[in-house]
């Protein structure tokens, strides 16, 4: 009286296959589960009695004993439900064992007999795939999240009864039908466009340069400048993602429970913009059960920081690790969590705590409050932020002269031309921007000769450069000669770049 | 002005013990200049006025007045705390030193005594006061720039408050332009406010003098400006306004100076421009216009050469004594028209774009090129990120 069924599981961002064990003896009646479990797997019990009673199944008194292997792994969502409960029939001989050899089980069970939805489908069956498993039964709601795991069948069940009566009867099976990720990925299009921002030339010409050379972005600019408008853009005019950077980015998002039968998968490059007053965790992620947060979100996307410094300090300076690594590693006594976080950084902030500065006429801080309220963004964290620009207000001369700029498909290209040209720069090196190549390194991809050298001496003494803004102004005139399809960094790449330092000082 | 004089005079004695108790006196809380005169003309000496019985005080001071003297007094050791001056390199002139800058007497509460960290003004050599705004804009800062090097360069002596904005920028400039400049402090002589003037209080002590008509130690009060203004007015010719708003310290400063009977100069600003409206206020009400560098210098030395005091400056004043301001010099045209589209308020990159595009076309690439030819040639200078104006 014993059955075996393939499940898996999630604990944080690393997928386990399991076997749901259950063995019936014929003893004083009672329902024990073990296997290192939370207490929502061992709340199955509770769900899966009631569940088989309410589809119409009477349990027997006997003693029930589940185990789910391998038992030193700690086993968390509530997947489990739906194979404990097969489980149990299989060991009372309901369901013939060749029908369950061959297939994962994953569901959740409801007091009712239906089955619900259950959080990290996604990365699951892409990890049972890869251990040989061909067919998965799954929740109707996850099964279209399901079905782009190549590979494998996916059957969505709705309820108990329907789940049982196709192992009991594989005759009617209806496979969820498969969409091809990449045609999807082709077709797909961020909604927003560059070409309705208005005026705003040189944050456009920023946004750019920053999604040429991944550079990490700061806009200042007054309260309603359009900020956010340009940010959000910024996903637009970012290449296409790639299949497999569509699956990674849909697992994170099937890890927090984001995606759903309207969107089982994640198709244009996410946008994350976390409100100022989200605390660390949130952010970096973490919990009782570990969740990524909007770091992880905005994994191979951007990340926008409205109002950068009125964010806690400590929520700041958690971007630095992950900036530089591109994974957050969340620690626990008993397990490290590593979720990925390769983010464009795109920052916003007012220039002073009015808003104004340098328009005296309106704006009263004084001195220190501005370098007071500057210096809220560390510098470690400007370190790492390549490209600063400006936005103002739009007038209406330009809202009325409508001068369309650039659109996104034709920054895309040029986008597109620029990473291109980069990963044949940085073929066989640890790089693969111009924005991350290291201060020792810089001599090296980007030397300066006679004229450019001599300019870059000159700027370096009349306008009070630091080493910082010298390192950040080769790098981004780099990426801008990369625009221009130009083999060496000339004079007015520098020239340019150097306007993107941002302010020096007060 | 009899009146102080003839005080002056009564006040012979300045004894080492004299001298100590003065400088108690002075740095005791609510006790103030014309206080401690009435205090000495009763009593006859400050000595006196120190060992006086609680009894004899208590008809002159205010009851809170004597309880702080009679704390400090038994606080304070007065050798120890006069000592410190010497300690910390501070000179300590009483009204009845030769040294005490004459001018001084002008005020109706002029101080019994001041505190020199470095050098006082030298009286035979004219001296201008540069005052205005804390939070300057750009074209003020540019304007006190090109008027104090100017000011500085004809051996002028400068005179301000060492605050932010105006007064920090005309400090910094005369020494950079290798003039002297002195600041008068509202607070101890040895107390760096606004600490991130760091840098002008470590020269200014070397290249020109603190002064100070507090105590060693004495933090700034809010009360103490208005008060350390006075003595900025009086210990100069002239002052200079760069930049004031209708309701602002500066203000203050003026209304003194006019009491002193000190011509006053103003720099015009635009209508509507909040920085300059206390300026034009003045020039409406009959203040000097300030025109150019030039033309002030010239306005204010020939009013000067009558006073017997600065012959010994202007016949040690040459007559090269050049004035001359270089325009920029421009590699293209497109450099001249962009430079042309600027002015001394700082305008956002777009807008400098569109003003450029409507007579030439450009890329906003080519703009930031040509901005920061600009502002390595010194033409330009770029302000809170890429805002742009002239330099």
């Amino acid at each position: 009286m014993f059955s075996s069924i393939i499940s898996g599981g999630i604990d944080g961002n690393r997928c386990y296959t399991n076997r749901v064990e259950v063995d019936l003896a014929r003893a004083l009646p009672s329902f024990d589960m073990v296997g290192s479990l939370s207490h929502e797997v061992k709340e199955a019990k509770e769900r899966v009695r009631v569940a088989l009673k309410n589809s119409g199944i009477d349990l027997p008194p006997m003693h029930i004993t589940v185990n789910i292997s391998p038992a030193n792994i700690h086993k968390t969502g509530t997947g489990y439900d739906l194979p404990i409960a097969l489980g149990i029939l299989a060991a009372f001989g309901h369901i013939a064992p060749e029908r369950i050899k061959d297939i994962c089980i994953i569901g959740e069970l409801g007091l009712d007999g239906s089955i619900n939805s259950v959080n990290g489908i996604l990365p699951i069956i892409r990890n049972v795939q890869k251990q040989g498993i061909k067919m998965c039964m799954v929740p109707a709601a996850n099964a279209a999240e399901a079905s782009f795991v190549e590979g494998i069948d996916v059957i969505g069940v709705s309820s108990f009864s329907e789940a049982l009566h196709i192992l009991t009867n594989m005759s009617d099976v209806a496979f969820t039908s498969k969409s091809s990720l990449p045609s999807l990925l082709m077709e797909a299009s961020p909604s927003e466009d560059f070409s309705d921002v208005i005026g705003q030339d040189s944050c456009k010409r920023g946004a750019l340069i920053s999604a040429c050379g991944f550079h990490h972005l700061l806009i200042t600019g007054p309260p309603g400048s359009g900020k956010t408008m340009i940010a959000k853009r910024l996903i637009s005019i970012l290449p296409s993602l790639t299949t497999e950077e569509s699956l990674e980015v849909s697992s994170i998002y099937s890890i927090a429970g984001k995606l759903n039968e309207h969107t089982p998968i994640i198709l244009n490059r996410p946008f994350q913009s976390p409100h100022h007053a989200s605390t660390l965790k949130s952010l970096t992620g973490g919990g009782i059960s570990v969740r990524p947060g909007a770091i992880s979100l905005s994994h191979k996307g951007v990340l926008f920081m409205d109002e950068l410094p009125e964010f806690s300090k400590e929520c700041i300076e958690a971007l630095r690790e992950p900036i530089e690594n591109k994974v957050i590693n969340i620690n626990r006594v008993n397990a490290v969590y590593t979720y990925p976080a390769d983010f464009l950084l795109v920052a916003a902030s007012n220039p002073c705590p009015c808003g104004f500065y340098p328009d005296r006429s309106r704006c009263n801080c004084s001195d220190n409050e501005i370098r007071r309220y500057q210096a809220k963004i560390s510098g470690p964290i400007r370190d790492r932020i390549d490209l600063i620009v400006t936005a103002n207000k739009v007038d209406t001369d330009s809202l009325i002269g409508n001068t369309k700029g650039m659109d996104s498909k034709s920054m895309r290209e040029i986008v597109v031309r620029s990473h291109e040209i980069q990963r044949e720069r940085y073929e066989g090196t640890c790089y693969t921007y111009n924005s991350q190549v290291s201060p020792k390194d810089i001599p090296f991809f980007f030397p300066l000769y006679g004229e450019t050298k001599d300019f870059m001496t000159q700027a370096f003494n009349s306008m009070e450069l630091s080493a910082r803004s010298y390192h950040k102004a080769l790098k981004v005139a780099r990426t801008i000669a990369d625009i221009d399809d130009s083999e060496d960094i000339k004079v007015p790449h520098l020239a340019e770049a150097l306007c993107y330092r941002g302010m020096d000082s007060v | 002005m009899s009146e102080s004089l003839s005080l002056k005079s009564t006040n012979n004695s300045s004894s080492l013990k004299e001298r100590q108790c003065l400088y108690f006196l002075q740095g005791t809380e609510l006790i103030g200049n014309v206080t401690i005169r009435k205090l000495h003309n009763y009593f006859g000496s400050y000595e006196n006025t120190y060992l006086a019985s609680e009894k004899e005080l208590s008809s002159l001071l205010s009851a809170k007045m004597l309880s702080r003297f009679l704390n400090d007094k038994a606080r304070k050791d007065i050798e120890y705390e006069y000592s410190r001056l010497a300690r910390s390199d501070i000179h300590y002139y009483t009204d009845c030193d030769s040294e005490y800058p004459h001018r001084l007497f002008e005020l109706h509460d002029y101080p019994p005594a001041i505190l020199v960290n470095g050098e006082l003004p030298n009286p035979s050599i004219p001296s201008i006061a540069i005052i205005g705004a804390r939070n300057c804009s750009n074209y003020g800062r540019a304007m006190t720039e090109e008027y104090t090097s100017a000011i500085a360069k004809s051996g002028i002596q400068i005179i301000s408050g060492m605050a932010m904005g105006i007064d920090g920028i005309a400090g910094r400039v005369a020494l950079r332009s290798n003039g002297r400049s002195f600041a008068v402090l509202g607070c101890g002589p040895d107390v760096c406010y606004p600490s991130t003037n760091r840098d002008l209080f470590d020269s200014l002590r070397i290249n020109g003098g603190i002064i100070s008509e507090y105590t060693l130690g004495t933090p700034g009060a809010g009360w103490h400006f208005p008060m350390r203004n006075r003595i900025i007015s009086a210990l100069s010719d002239v002052l200079l306004v760069m930049e004031a708003k209708e309701k602002s310290g500066t203000m203050i400063t003026v209304d003194f100076a006019l009491e002193l009977g000190r011509e006053v100069y103003v720099l015009p600003g635009r209508n509507h421009d909040v920085m300059s409206t206390g300026c034009n206020q003045l020039i409406k009400q009959g203040a000097h216009i300030l025109l150019s560098p030039e033309d002030f210098i010239t306005d204010f030395l020939t009013s000067m050469v009558e006073k017997a005091e600065y012959q010994d400056y202007f016949s040690s004043l040459s007559d090269e004594s050049t004035l001359h301001k270089d325009g920029p010099i421009f590699n293209s045209p497109e450099e001249q028209l962009i430079y042309n589209c600027l002015d001394y308020t700082p305008q956002p990159l777009d807008q400098i774009y569109r003003k450029v595009n409507a007579q030439i076309p450009i890329t906003i690439s080519g703009l930031m090129v040509t901005l920061t030819n600009l502002s390595v040639a010194g033409y330009v200078t770029s302000i809170g990120g890429s805002n742009y104006a002239w330099k």
